[in-house]
């Protein structure tokens, strides 16, 4: 453990930590920082599903922390600030994404990803199954069953109703069912059908 | 894995399909480290200075170039007005007028020739004689010639050098009157045609 990640376990709690960032307090928010990367990294990689647009949206994202950790009021959890710090950015970074113009993989590379996709079996057809949701599904998706926030939380993240929140949910989480449950099938990715056949 | 849930409940399975390896620890640090860097006030102070910089040196010039000009303005505006005065000698203070100067006076300095003024029509000679004369008895010339006639600076340079000149009209063309000493008391009139500066007639003034 290297002396950053022990101090990310010490220093109290994070609204304690983030009033003392927001006060000027540098080791505090280093602190918090480093506390929270991993999530923070955890909730960009599952939105954006490639692990370089990902790297670059936590940079995004705790850049984003650092600067407006003054204006973080407390009236909400800090993660749940954190999130939708680390949501907006990783949204953000997806639609720079989309008018960026991306290389296509040579036939015998997408082989070779195939393969190595095989090799790690479930983990990366989630990303494939995640990839192929709508993006309100797959944020819905994500900020409940890998950031565990509850529909309020998230409602106030994603600035949606709570009932929103817990159709996308629904929706999302049987998209994501259709496209695991076609994992042995080579070759099948869910369709735009499949995935809005089930409420 | 989601069949027996209601939404409101966490998919456990599907939470753990979703977790993401922890970051390496010098990604992390590089991250954090970044963010850091990003976010400092030393940091904020330099990208702050590398903006007002060039704006305020842009302003220096700016106010510089305004200085330039306005004092520029002004100084043709004291010119102008200075012009102007010397234009009104009456609007001017005493210490700042100055006597107006003799043009006779101003003539001759030029040439150190006493200037005789315009005689007139002397195509008759002894007309010219006699007004060349009566001005050569005058205490002053009563010339108000600003200027040296045409052709007298070559005939002042010439020897002998004229002691007086004056101004008139021989047969209709402008001409120069040169008093030219000789002999004696006796003195030479040469009548020089003005366009061409060459003698047109020669006159002894006894």
């Amino acid at each position: 453990m290297t002396s950053r990640s022990r101090a990310a376990d010490e220093g109290g709690s994070d609204d304690d930590l983030a009033t003392r960032a927001g006060a000027g307090d540098r080791g505090a928010l280093d602190t918090l920082l480093a506390r929270h990367a991993d999530r923070i990294h955890a909730v960009c990689r599952r939105i954006l599903g490639d692990r370089e647009d990902a790297l670059d949206a936590t940079q995004e994202a705790m850049i984003a922390v650092a600067r407006g950790i003054g204006r973080f009021d407390g009236r909400s959890a800090f993660t749940t600030w954190l999130y939708r710090v680390a949501t907006n950015a990783a949204l953000d970074e997806g639609r720079r994404k989309t008018r960026r113009p991306r290389p296509v993989d040579p036939p015998a590379e997408a082989a070779v990803a195939a393969s190595h996709e095989d090799a790690v079996g479930a983990r990366v057809d989630v990303d494939a199954a995640l990839g192929a949701l709508p993006e309100e599904f797959r944020v819905a998706v994500v900020l409940r069953d890998l950031c565990d926030l509850d529909y309020a939380e998230i409602a106030e993240v994603l600035g949606v109703p709570a009932g929103t929140v817990r159709s996308r949910i629904a929706r999302g989480r049987s998209a994501l069912v259709d496209a695991l449950g076609n994992r042995g099938r080579a070759g099948e990715r869910p369709t735009s059908e499949s995935r809005h056949t089930r409420p | 894995m989601t069949d027996d849930l209601s939404p409101d409940e966490r998919d456990e399975e599907l939470a753990s399909l979703l977790e993401v390896p922890p970051l390496d620890d010098v990604t992390r640090e590089r991250l954090v480290t970044r963010a850091l860097d990003d976010a400092s006030p030393r940091r904020s102070t330099r990208r702050l200075a590398r903006l007002l910089v060039p704006a305020a040196a842009a302003l220096v010039a700016l106010v510089l170039v305004g200085v330039g000009v306005f004092a520029l303005v002004n100084r043709d505006g004291d010119n102008a007005g200075t012009a102007g005065r010397s234009r009104t000698p009456e609007a001017a203070s005493p210490s700042q007028r100055s006597p107006a100067p003799d043009a006779s006076s101003s003539a001759e300095a030029a040439t150190g020739v006493r200037d005789l003024g315009d005689l007139g029509d002397v195509t008759d000679s002894g007309e010219l004689r006699r007004r060349v004369r009566a001005q050569l008895d005058e205490a002053r010339a009563s010339s108000s010639r600003a200027a040296p006639p045409r052709c007298l600076e070559r005939a002042v340079a010439g020897s002998p050098a004229p002691t007086a000149y004056a101004t008139g009209t021989h047969r209709d063309q402008s001409v120069l009157v040169l008093v030219l000493p000789a002999s004696g008391d006796r003195s030479t009139l040469v009548l020089l045609d003005t366009r061409t500066c060459r003698a047109v007639s020669v006159f002894d003034l006894a």
